[in-house]
């Protein structure tokens, strides 16, 4: 175990991005796995659709080919890691998540700590791993966080290439902003969340594009990090519509990949790190340090964490449900913020964020710690 | 810092404005040919709207909102039912008492005559007390009932498909009425103005509190529909007041029926009036106008006019006497600072009772921290000052060109007789005048030059001052479309009025805040832009429908019945989201931009006594239809994606 892990409780962080028709079925699912809690995070998945044009002429006023943005749910659980593979097999069959276009599941490994336990049926998880399930993928997660408004180009460039579906949150900044006082109106609060799920091989050029096209070599614009996940269903459909062949060009590049062992040959402009750009190196590892807790508190933890040596963060509205049997908290509006800090702050951090009462029973607060493999944005 | 962020806020707000204006400027000057007067006050106003707007909207997101949400998502945990229903009621009758629409529907009422409007002249003069206190609770019932629909997880589409009928059913009914039907159009639009530019942002922000803290598992733009109900409940609360009070008013007649010293008559007229001296007043006016002889005034009033008529002057006196008067130019230092001054008690009216309402919720019986509350001061003090010069903005800048515009419009379908261009020709004398034969008889003409050359002018048409002898002549013009007949000028009004509908709506700051919590709440899919244009569309389409019941006089209901029982339909197959989204939007439609133009286009057509009542409650109804469609196609969409996926 890592040491920063030391305290927290070895999980696994499940996250499913379901389309708005689709979600009522992974709600299903985890209403059959009493799961005790599941937090809920607007979202829309972005993807290129094909239009006929006027007519089905092909004639029209507008492109051929638009972005098309669906709204989805961005789910997320734990459950104790021996029970993964058989919870994720059991959500992606209910809700088909192996089909095109309806989502994806994914998972992670992550620590919480929490000021009561959480309560598991664990028999009926136990019965369901029995049960054996696909084995996961090896994938990489990338999560940029961008000024409002620059998701969408960044989105364009990345369906473009085929590369994924973008899956884009709201929420608003903390961090240079909150030390200006009442000067920091003038600087716009509002961002983007993008995620993308792509295998290993495409992560650098995920990477590279975001930093290229949105610019986060320049200070104030945002940055991207990126970690491991297991995925057992990625949304390919990168394009939908219009269908003039048997098979799409997502799918031939899809075989090609397969065969050729990476997208490399497909690459347009080596990568290369952008200038004003930092990476973390291995001696240096970096943690997603994120909270959770009763909505309106978490900026409080924030600015602890800030005086205690956490760069900024961003905060994203969350809904929280219950499964569980006879469970039923009054509450359901949360918050949470994710923050990117070095190894040696995880502590500090930590330390500062409990005095100020995240782990009391009044800020329903959760502090969960992940590794993150690489963080990218402006250095001085 | 400060300046970027500055340009930002009010580029974005010219943005808004600016077609609305260059719009009214071109139609008036380029279609109509009518000069633009004080165009130097009109910009000034101008840009006093569009500073006004932009430091409205930032106090709204750093104020008002925050606050609204704050409650909404703290009561819920901390209060009991009782206690919610009591903050949500306090909330709606607060809203209502600082919303100075109202005023601007008694302006258009002004010219409404008590003998032929009798229950109309008053809820508009004696009785707008009852008005305003019918649509305050009107509205708190509203918030109350909007905020346990949160609560409790009570869908809407049950209060529209039950409200919404009964509403078009008591309004036929009152339209069959003689004595009711001038109150049908007045209480729709009611329904209409009162959900004002604060109210508006302020009920949503507590209703998406209140939903994210119940947590009813639906998300999203679910939380929209308190607006709804607080733009229908006061119409159903103003059409209760008048069947209440109708027994007590006399029905519409002539003048000598109203003034009849009949007891049983006499009881209605001063009921209507109010008391002796106004009906002595209402009697001179009439006799101003032409519709009572004096010597019967005399004769039925003579018992009052003794000890009322003394007391209070008469209009006719009020009118001599500003006839006689020096004019009261606009620019007059005194009248500028008045109506300046009352533009700000107004504005601080308008945002200072619901924010303390607010706060003390929070700070004193939820025990809440206010967060940022730095910034919450602050927002306030845009808020204020935003609303101050938005208002004082309007009333020189947008409303006097729509005003101007609007007294233009008429030239479109008649001839007009342009006193802007009259001559005083004085004394004239025989020799002045020379005869033309022709199959009636000679006729004698007079040459005339006003600047385009001499013309000849028929005797006819000179208009002659018997105490001076002397002569005026006003020219007459054409209708502008005369050579295509008057119904293509007509058609051209319901053009122009269209456009006024869409540029206004444009610039709603309710609106804006409105389609920024949709983007919001659908994570960008469903924009602003949007939403304003769909909505603006539905404005612009109900306008022209209303203005249409102005040239071509024919009942409100015939638009909006058809029209409800579309959105009803679409509602029925939308999802529970959409349902709100476009309800919601109707009701903030009709905000501080249209209304005023409205009002203004609906004087210049000659609509004052109440026939232009209707067309804000026409704006309202299309917009629902527009959204729900949009929201339908949008659906259908994805539906039809996720199914042909589903079949490969």
């Amino acid at each position: 175990m890592r040491p920063a892990m030391e305290g927290f409780e070895p999980l696994s962080k499940i996250s499913c991005v379901a389309d708005v028709n689709v979600a009522p079925a992974v709600a299903e699912a985890l209403r059959d796995l009493r799961l005790p809690e599941v937090f809920v995070q607007r979202a829309k998945q972005i993807s290129l659709e094909e239009t006929r044009g006027l007519l089905g002429l092909g004639l029209g006023f507008g492109p051929a080919v638009r972005a098309a943005e669906d709204r989805a749910e961005l789910l997320r659980w734990y459950v104790p890691r021996r029970f993964e593979a058989g919870v994720m097999r059991r959500v992606a069959e209910a809700a088909d998540l192996y089909l095109p276009g309806r989502g994806s599941l994914f998972a992670e490994d992550a620590g919480v700590r929490r000021g009561g336990a959480l309560e598991f049926d664990e028999a009926l998880l136990a019965e369901l791993s029995s049960e054996g399930g696909s084995r996961p993928e090896a994938y990489a997660a990338l999560c940029c966080i961008v000024q409002r408004g620059m998701a969408g180009p960044l989105a364009d460039v990345v369906l473009d290439l085929g590369l994924c579906v973008p899956v884009v949150s709201f929420g608003e900044g903390m961090g240079l902003r909150n030390k200006l006082g009442l000067l920091r109106i003038t600087i716009p609060v509002d961002k983007e969340v993008i995620y993308f799920i792509v295998p290993e091989r495409d992560a650098d050029l995920v990477e590279g594009l975001a930093v290229h096209k949105a610019r986060l070599d320049r200070p104030g614009q945002g940055f991207i990090y990126r970690y491991p996940v297991r995925a057992a269903a990625v949304n390919l459909r990168v394009r939908h519509g219009k269908r003039s062949s048997a098979a799409s060009m997502e799918q031939v590049i899809a075989a090609l990949d397969e065969l050729r062992g990476s997208s490399d040959w497909r690459r347009l402009a080596p990568v290369r790190p952008a200038r004003g750009t930092g990476a973390r190196d291995r001696a240096d590892p970096l943690y997603c340090l994120s909270f959770v807790t009763e909505e309106g508190l978490v900026g409080e933890f924030v600015r602890a964490a800030m005086d205690a040596g956490a760069g900024g963060a961003t905060l994203v509205p969350l809904e929280h449900r219950s499964y569980a049997a006879g469970k039923d908290r009054p509450v359901h509006a949360r918050e949470t913020c994710d923050l990117i800090v070095p190894e040696a702050v995880v502590g500090p951090v930590i330390a500062a964020a409990e005095a100020r009462g995240l782990f009391e029973p009044d800020s329903l607060g959760i502090a969960e710690l992940s590794f993150v493999d690489k963080a990218v944005t402006y250095r001085a | 810092m400060i300046g970027a962020y500055a340009r930002v806020k009010i580029v974005e707000q010219l943005r808004s404005v600016g077609f609305i204006v260059v719009y009214l400027v071109a139609v008036q000057a380029l279609i109509l040919k009518a000069p633009i007067q004080d165009a130097l006050g009109a910009a000034f106003g101008i840009g006093a709207t569009v500073i006004g707007l932009a430091l409205f909207m930032e106090g709204l997101f750093l104020a008002i909102m925050p606050l609204g949400e704050q409650c909404g998502l703290k009561l819920p945990g901390r209060a009991g039912v009782a206690a919610i229903a009591a903050f949500a009621a306090s909330v709606g009758v607060a809203a209502t008492l600082a919303e100075p629409a109202i005023g601007l529907l008694k302006a258009q009422g002004g010219a409404a005559l008590p003998w032929e409007s009798p229950l109309l002249y008053y809820f508009l003069n004696r009785g707008s007390g009852l008005l305003v206190a019918a649509v305050a609770a009107g509205v708190g019932v509203a918030v109350v009932v909007g905020v346990l629909r949160f609560l409790y997880g009570w869908s809407l589409k049950p209060f529209i498909f039950s409200i919404v009928p009964v509403l078009v059913g008591i309004s036929i009914y009152f339209e069959l009425s003689p004595t009711l039907r001038p109150v049908a159009a007045l209480a729709w639009d009611t329904g209409g103005v009162t959900t004002g530019p604060v109210t508006v942002p302020l009920v949503i922000a507590l209703g998406i509190g209140v939903s994210r803290i119940a947590g009813r598992g639906r998300g999203g733009a679910t939380s929209l529909g308190v607006v709804t109900l607080a733009s229908a409940l006061p119409v159903l609360a103003v059409f209760g007041l008048a069947l209440a009070v109708e027994g007590r008013a006399p029905s519409p007649a002539g003048a000598p029926t109203f003034f009849s010293p009949v007891p049983e008559a006499r009881a209605k007229a001063l009921f209507v009036a109010g008391d002796e001296a106004a009906l002595a007043a209402a009697a001179d006016l009439a006799v101003a106008i032409g519709s009572l002889d004096p010597a019967f005034a005399l004769w039925a009033l003579s018992p009052e006019r003794g000890s009322g008529s003394a007391a209070s002057p008469s209009p006719l006196e009020t009118r001599a006497e500003a006839a006689d008067a020096p004019p009261d130019s606009p620019d007059s230092p005194g009248r500028a600072a008045g109506g300046l001054a009352a533009q700000l008690r107004a504005a601080v009216t308008a945002v200072l009772p619901l924010a303390l309402i607010l706060v003390v919720t929070l700070a004193v019986f939820l025990r809440e921290r206010i967060r940022a509350l730095d910034e919450i001061v602050l927002g306030l003090a845009f808020s204020i000052a935003g609303l101050f010069l938005f208002n004082a903005g309007m009333e020189r800048g947008l409303s006097a060109l729509g005003s101007q515009a609007g007294a233009a419009l008429p030239r479109a379908y008649e001839a007009t007789a342009r006193e802007d261009r009259a001559l005083d020709l004085g004394r004239l004398s025989d020799e002045d005048f020379f005869r033309v034969a022709g199959p009636d008889g000679p006729r004698r003409f007079i040459w005339v030059d006003h600047g385009r050359g001499p013309i000849a002018v028929p005797e006819a048409e000179l208009s002659l001052d018997a105490a001076s002898g002397a002569y005026r002549y006003v020219p007459v013009e054409s209708a502008v479309f005369s050579a295509w007949g008057r119904y293509a000028g007509m058609g051209a009004v319901l053009l122009f009025v269209f456009a006024l509908g869409l540029g206004a709506t444009l610039a709603e700051p309710s609106l804006s805040a409105l389609g920024r919590t949709v983007e919001d709440l659908t994570t960008g899919t469903y924009r602003k832009s949007t939403l304003v244009r769909n909505v603006g569309i539905g404005v612009g389409i109900g306008l022209a429908a209303g203005f249409a019941r102005i040239l071509f006089s024919f009942e409100l209901s015939w638009i909006l019945a058809p029209a409800y029982t579309l959105a009803l339909v679409l509602t029925a197959f939308s999802s529970e989201e959409f349902s709100g989204i476009a309800w919601d939007s109707a009701g903030v439609t009709t905000g501080p931009v249209t209304v005023p133009l409205v009002i203004a286009t609906g004087l210049g057509l000659g609509a004052g006594g109440g026939s232009g009542f209707g067309a804000v409650a026409a704006a309202s109804v299309f917009p629902v239809v527009f959204v729900l469609a949009s929201g339908l196609a949008v659906k259908a969409r994805a539906r039809r994606s996720l199914a042909k996926e589903a079949l490969l």
